[in-house]
């Protein structure tokens, strides 16, 4: 899992990023901006993602 | 390999070491094994690598610059599929490799490693002398980021820009100025494959790069500098995928930084472009949306299905009905003319007609499900919306350890397994493209409904559309009860990663670059087709021309042969039949048309009512199966199962479901995979056929 957790690092998900949820997809997945980049992620995924909201 | 790959693939086997391309055989020859090539040997020629992120446009962009002078290969040791050429600029000559599409240098599937290894010289590459990153306008961060270690590898690099006009919809647009401001070491080209746009202007750019290249004492003089002070050394051409990795994680925050800082310089915050709602955050709302996103998915498959069936119907009918016509009456006239009249009733005319001309006949009637699936591929791939359906379905297909992707080709398989097989090059992993290809041929695809109908009809009565029905419910089973145990099994490693997936924009396909694409992958399937289905289909014609008996009035003779069962074909399925003892049907009539079934499911019922010597012209199959026909099968069955006929016409249903769809599929696999795998597929088949169908029976003839 750790290759996948760097995958996600180099996608943008990194420490004190900013990015915006815009969109729910099924099963929890989630659609997420960062920059002008769209990044879609499963459910699983986004729920082992830690963030504080503003 | 993502996308628009429509150049020719020249068939090769790929699951050999060190295969590679090869020139495209005919005939028979295409059953043989080939002569090994390592095609990635150093060719004297610069060699021009193009590496990118997926969906960047970057094949598109290839094809656009190389036509039809690309080659479909592939990378030694794998069944990663790579395009490859000689690119002609100015009186030189260049080697140019295009790579999948590719996230990081840090590999996470077998795709992304070929393409890191053709971009570094490892695994057997040589060292690219120019490596052209196809930069994508819309997504600058993961571009950059992308860059930075290209940069990092000491190679000369050219950027050639893609999507620059969607970013500029978006309101997005990166000012190229500025970004030539900021690395100033680098050419930026903008492109744009669709058009055209930019490719004189990217070769230019990379033959000025060659020619510095060359008055320096090393390439990487040219290089652009590395864009930051970094203390860790890159991975050299002899390091593996593990060195390789380590670099890439421990120069991380490093790459972090600089991309974030060139961001910054060109102007617009991160905040503030996430905040901008573009198009296709719109038209996400929507095709994303828990519910709605499923509908128009479901819509969507709808629309394939009936294309490749429905519309492809009439076409279909007009080669094989249409043009065989037009073609046997010329074939006829010339006979006539030439040797006349009874000429027509020679073994060579048969063979002309009866095998050449049936044969190439079946290779066009493919072109119209096969053309509407590519023209369908295109569309979806080049408008963005294939990346959606793959997010839709990702949680339904991950339950046989698949990618969202592989659902479109499996629906495509219950229309036809062809055109199904040809869309699995849309999914981006080799592995999950093999797994779903090994799995096509057990949807039940509309070929073998013509049998089901008949025989549902003749043996079943009333019951005849539960019957039907339980057989697409049987192929539904047999998928993900295949799927599971080649998970557990061959395809053990195939792990289910984590769904994460940069969304590339929406945009409208250009339709000329779209038919150019359609067109040049037909001829493709086309060449590589041919050969083997004309091929079998004459070797078919001889076993039935070949009399082994004098016949009824004793008139038997090469070519002229009275009944089927007079033939060595007779034999050769009167031999075969006892095998099936054990699932109810061992009689030649039903091993026959099994036979003929290899071939294509949709000469079955004709060859079934050829062994029986019925001719009810004009018949639906509803009305063969109650008919002349079905009663024949009836007593075939009721006198092979030893009085429980239902149990082996379930075995018999069970068997056509399960076993090879048709030689096209074969030649397909082969083209696509490999002998090895094409191979591995037929006997899978049938292995899984036998036994469901022994099994059957054994339960069947308990009940009934």
């Amino acid at each position: 899992m750790a290759r996948y957790r760097f995958r996600l690092n180099e996608l943008g998900f990194r420490e004190h990023e900013r990015m915006r949820v815009i969109q729910k997809a099924n099963f929890g997945g989630r659609v997420v901006a960062h920059g002008t980049d769209r990044i879609a992620i499963d459910g699983d995924t986004a729920s082992h993602i830690l963030v504080e909201v503003r | 390999m993502t996308t628009d790959a429509h150049a020719e693939h020249q068939g090769c086997d790929d699951d050999e070491p060190h295969a590679g391309g090869h020139h495209h055989r005919r005939g028979l020859m295409v059953l043989l094994p080939a002569a090994h090539h390592h095609h990635h040997e150093d060719s004297g020629y610069p060699r021009i690598v193009f590496v990118g992120n997926p969906n960047v446009g970057k094949s598109t962009l290839f094809n656009a610059l190389l036509g039809a002078n690309a080659t479909v290969m592939n990378a030694p040791g794998t069944t990663v599929l790579i395009e490859a050429g000689h690119l002609h600029h100015d009186g030189r000559m260049w080697d140019v490799v295009d790579t999948p599409g590719t996230a990081s240098l840090d590999a996470l599937s077998p795709d992304e490693q070929v393409a890191g290894e053709a971009a570094m010289g490892r695994a057997g590459n040589p060292l690219p002398d120019v490596i052209v990153d196809v930069f994508d306008a819309t997504s600058p961060s993961k571009s950059l980021y992308l860059l930075s270690q290209l940069l990092d590898l000491g190679r000369p690099v050219v950027v050639a820009v893609t999507m620059l006009d969607l970013a500029e919809r978006d309101h997005a647009a990166v000012d190229l100025d500025r970004l030539a401001e900021v690395l100033p070491h680098l050419s930026f080209v903008r492109v744009d494959g669709r058009t055209g746009e930019g490719a004189d202007a990217l070769k230019e750019a990379v033959a000025a790069t060659l020619d510095r290249s060359h008055e320096a004492d090393s390439p990487a003089q040219v290089a652009p500098s590395r864009p930051y002070v970094s203390s860790i050394t890159v991975p050299g051409p002899t390091d593996d995928q593990e060195a390789v990795s380590r670099w890439v994680r421990n120069s991380a925050d490093e790459r972090f930084l600089w991309v974030a800082a060139i961001i910054a310089r060109l102007g617009e915050s991160d905040d503030v472009a996430q905040e901008r709602m573009t198009l296709s955050d719109r038209l996400d709302r929507v095709l994303l949306h828990p519910v709605a996103g499923i509908a128009v998915f479901l819509a969507v498959m709808y629309a394939v299905f009936e294309a490749t069936t429905t519309l492809a119907g009439p076409l279909i009918d007009w080669f094989d009905v249409t043009l065989r016509g037009w073609l046997a009456s010329g074939i006829d006239a010339v006979f006539s003319a030439v040797a006349g009249s009874g000429s027509l009733d020679g073994w060579f005319h048969s063979l002309l007609v009866d095998g050449l001309l049936d044969g190439s006949i079946t290779v066009l009637t493919f072109i119209p499900p096969m053309g509407i699936m590519f023209i369908i591929l295109s569309l979806l791939e080049d408008s963005g919306y294939l990346a959606r359906a793959a997010f839709v379905m990702d949680r339904a297909m991950r339950l046989i350890g698949l990618d969202g992707r592989a659902f479109l080709p499996l629906v495509v398989g219950f229309g036809c397994n062809l055109p199904a097989l040809a869309s699995t090059r849309t999914l981006p992993d080799s592995r999950q493209r093999l797994m779903t290809g090994l799995l096509i041929p057990f949807t039940s695809c509309s070929a073998r409904l013509s049998v089901y109908i008949v025989l549902a009809y003749a043996f079943f009565d009333r019951y005849a559309g539960l019957a039907i029905f339980l057989m697409y419910v049987a192929s539904m089973a047999i998928i993900l009860a295949v799927g599971l145990v080649l998970r557990r099994t061959q395809f053990s490693d195939l792990r289910t990663q984590p769904f994460a997936m940069g969304l590339p924009p929406y945009q409208m396909p250009k339709v000329l670059q779209l038919l150019r694409s359609v067109l040049l992958r037909l001829w493709a399937f086309i060449r590589g087709a041919s050969s083997i289905i004309i091929t079998m289909i004459v070797i078919m014609w001889f076993l039935s021309a070949i009399p082994l008996t004098a016949g009824a009035a004793g008139t038997n003779s090469f070519g002229h042969v009275d009944e089927v069962e007079h033939s060595l074909y007779g034999a050769v399925a009167a031999g075969v039949a006892p095998v099936f003892e054990p699932a109810g049907f061992n009689d030649w009539h039903a091993s026959a048309a099994l036979i003929t079934g290899f071939v294509a499911k949709e000469v079955v019922v004709g060859s079934m009512s050829q062994s029986y010597a019925i001719q009810d012209a004009n018949q639906t199959e509803a009305q063969e199966g109650t008919g002349t026909l079905g009663q024949a099968v009836h007593r075939s069955f009721e006198r092979s199962s030893h009085g429980h006929p239902q149990a082996a016409a379930a075995a018999f249903m069970i068997f056509i479901l399960a076993y090879t769809p048709c030689l096209a599929t074969v030649a397909e696999m082969k083209r696509q995979y490999g002998t090895r795998t094409a191979t591995k597929s037929v006997l899978m088949g049938l292995a899984v056929a036998y036994v469901l169908a022994v099994v059957i029976f054994q339960i069947g003839r308990l009940l009934v």
